[in-house]
């Protein structure tokens, strides 16, 4: 009977196994095109948005995983991306600035010749969706890095000999390998680089923590609150919302002459990207956060203290057709008229949004250490 | 005993068969449709000069009429390279069918120094004017539509990738990398200035950015049929002499993204002038 019981059971086993087979079968012929299985072990990244900050574009082509975000900490710190093997992204853009290198014109690339405009901050770059460089001609972070890795005055790195160089590597093949389906490619040491600097944010400042809890330790003091309310009104046009940016081109006054075509008229702001003469010597608008420790200041680096920048808004602006419109404060005149008094507030206020945690955040510092 | 045997054999019977229906199933994601067969063409990019086969590194000559008078020209080439993209047969009844992925590099240059010259690398010679394309569904076709360079979707991030786009061949860096976009047309050499003393300088005329991407369709004298029984291809012929055809060449050697207008003027000049149907056939293989 036991085993005349156990025969019964057996037959059910196949006919129960055609059965789902028939049916998984049926499921597959409707998913055409199989979808291509996530390979094991690549987790998304999600990215921790201040909750006073906008959303943020989401990089659909190249979306955050905890690999890719690794690998292009990894290799933003990698002098192996330079020719001469010492120059990295970090060599410009240091975390205790901001990201930024200090110096008005960098001249510590590859060649060791000057550059033709000052090194950005890097932080917030989540939500640069009008543009890098400071004229915005670069459409994202992933195209972006194909500028400085080639540049002969910065990393002058042929593109080929990175990917020999990436493949050749003890490490890097397999930290490719598990942040991108096809391996070692320029192509994606552009995608983990943006990666990486799309997790840079910056909000966690004295500002900040007053902005979302505005009572004990957090709060700002007198002098910095009428700074906050003096930068919301004179500077709130370009320098807006909580990024402290409009992420727009703005010509603020620098320079009255602009024939200086050279360079692929790299002296002519945004012009030589939009070629609309309105944007004549129109640059990008900086984030006013950290800018305590971002100094010197312009595209060109020219302002060397937060003091000349507010000396040059006061009255240095020049008064050209270009000229951004809003900086006219001073009656129908250029200028934006301060007391000695509230320039003292206003910087007080800067002070502010320096965000000491991402300038020490060692999920933003150099791995290899 | 023999009776319960039996049945198994029976069950086993149906459960090998529903398997075997599983594999068919499986199998027909990769195999093409069973009645009508793909088949492939060949679309070729001939590069003539006028009457004459084009060749780099010879001397063509070149009357220039503009509004200052007639001017005795010699260009010598040394590099045509350009994206077709987005290739479209246009069947009997006016469908368009894109090939996926048509993203291909048509070339004909000397050795070009890697990111000038800082590497002592260099891009090899090559010549390339035919492109093989497969996977096209069987039919009658009455013509083909084509862009030259790149869509804004991949012009906009150079880290997508659609058949053969690569940041790395020089098609996408150099002096463009301030400037997001793929450089659509290359073409370069030196030109010379025919006189008593004789002048000469190098251009490099280029194309490239989102408003230089154009369709261009061409139509065959008679529809071609591709499937799998049938051999065909598609001639087109690019005059070299049309695309050099602008009114003030010696002023303006450099022709790149700083100079729209006269990219706008090349860009016709491919689309318009020089690109032209020569032959578009089939037959029975």
């Amino acid at each position: 009977m036991a085993v005349k019981r156990n025969r019964k059971k057996e037959w059910v086993y196949p006919v129960a196994a055609a059965l789902l087979a028939m049916l998984t079968a049926q499921g597959c012929r409707k998913e055409t095109p199989m979808p291509e299985p996530e390979p094991f072990g690549r987790e998304p990244y999600t990215l921790a948005i201040p909750s006073h900050f906008p959303l943020p574009e989401s990089a659909a082509d190249n979306p955050l995983t905890v690999q890719g975000v690794a690998l292009g900490r990894k290799l933003f710190y990698d002098g192996l991306l330079s020719a001469n093997g010492k120059v990295s992204c970090a060599t410009c853009h240091r975390q205790e600035l901001a990201f930024s290198d200090g110096v008005a014109i960098a001249a510590h690339g590859v060649s060791g010749k000057p550059l033709e405009r000052h090194a950005p901050a890097l932080f917030n770059l989540a939500w640069h969706d009008t543009g890098l460089f400071w004229d915005g001609g670069s459409k994202n972070l992933e195209s972006q890095a194909f500028g400085p890795l080639t540049h002969v005055d910065e990393m002058g790195m042929d593109l080929g000999l990175l990917e020999a160089r990436l493949r050749e590597d003890a490490t890097y093949p397999s930290l490719f390998g598990e942040a991108f389906t096809d391996g070692v490619t320029a192509a994606n040491v552009a995608k983990a680089l943006a990666q990486f600097q799309r997790t840079l944010v910056s909000g966690n400042s004295h500002y900040d923590r007053y902005i979302l809890n505005d009572t004990g330790t957090s709060a700002l003091s007198e002098k910095e609150l009428h700074g906050l309310s003096l930068v919301r009104q004179k500077c709130g046009g370009c320098h807006s919302g909580e990024l402290f940016t409009d992420n727009g081109y703005h010509n603020n006054g620098i320079d009255d002459d602009f024939s200086d075509g050279s360079h692929e008229w790299i002296h002519r702001g945004r012009y030589r990207i939009t070629l609309n003469p309105m944007d004549l010597g129109a640059f990008k608008t900086p984030s006013l956060r950290n800018v305590m420790v971002s100094a010197p200041y312009m595209h060109d680096g020219r302002f060397a203290t937060i003091g000349g920048v507010l000396d040059h808004y006061a009255k240095g602006i020049r008064d050209t057709e270009v000229t951004d419109r809003l900086l006219y404060q001073n009656g129908d005149g250029p200028g934006i008229p301060m007391t000695g008094e509230e320039r003292t507030a206003i910087i007080a206020f800067l002070h502010t949004l320096t965000d000491e945690v991402f300038l020490n955040n060692r999920d933003f510092s150099n791995p290899n250490n | 005993m023999k009776a319960n045997v039996m049945q198994h054999f029976w069950i086993y019977g149906i459960a090998g068969m529903a398997l075997i229906a599983v594999s068919c199933e499986k199998t027909e994601y990769v195999e093409a449709e069973p009645i009508h067969q793909e088949g492939m063409t060949t679309l070729v990019f001939d590069a003539r000069y006028g009457d004459a086969d084009f060749e780099l590194n010879k001397a063509y000559d070149y009357k220039l009429t503009n509004p200052d008078g007639e001017f005795d020209l010699q260009y010598t080439f040394t590099r045509l390279r350009y994206w077709v993209s987005n290739v479209k047969f246009i069947n009997a009844a006016g469908e368009e069918v894109l090939i996926p992925d048509s993203y291909y590099l048509i070339e004909e240059n000397n050795e070009i120094p890697v990111q000038d010259g800082t590497h002592g690398k260099i891009y090899p010679a090559n010549k390339r004017e035919a492109i093989a394309i497969r996977g096209i569904p069987a039919g009658d076709y009455v013509g083909v539509k084509f862009s030259i360079g790149v869509a804004p979707k991949y012009n906009d991030n150079l880290t997508l990738q659609a058949g053969e786009l690569t940041p790395l061949n020089g098609m996408a860096s150099d002096s463009w990398m301030w400037f997001t976009s793929y450089i659509f047309t290359s073409l370069s050499g030196e030109m010379t200035w025919v006189k008593e003393t004789p002048e000469s300088k190098t251009f490099f005329w280029e194309t490239g950015s989102n408003e230089q991407y154009k369709e261009k369709t061409v139509t065959f004298e008679s529809s071609i049929t591709i499937n799998s029984q049938a051999a065909s291809n598609v001639e087109l012929e690019v005059d070299v002499e049309q695309l050099i055809g602008f009114e003030y060449p010696w002023s303006n050697s450099v022709i790149g993204a700083t100079t729209p207008d006269l990219m706008e003027e090349l860009t016709a000049n491919y689309l318009d002038k020089a690109i032209s149907l020569r032959a578009a056939v089939s037959s029975a293989k």
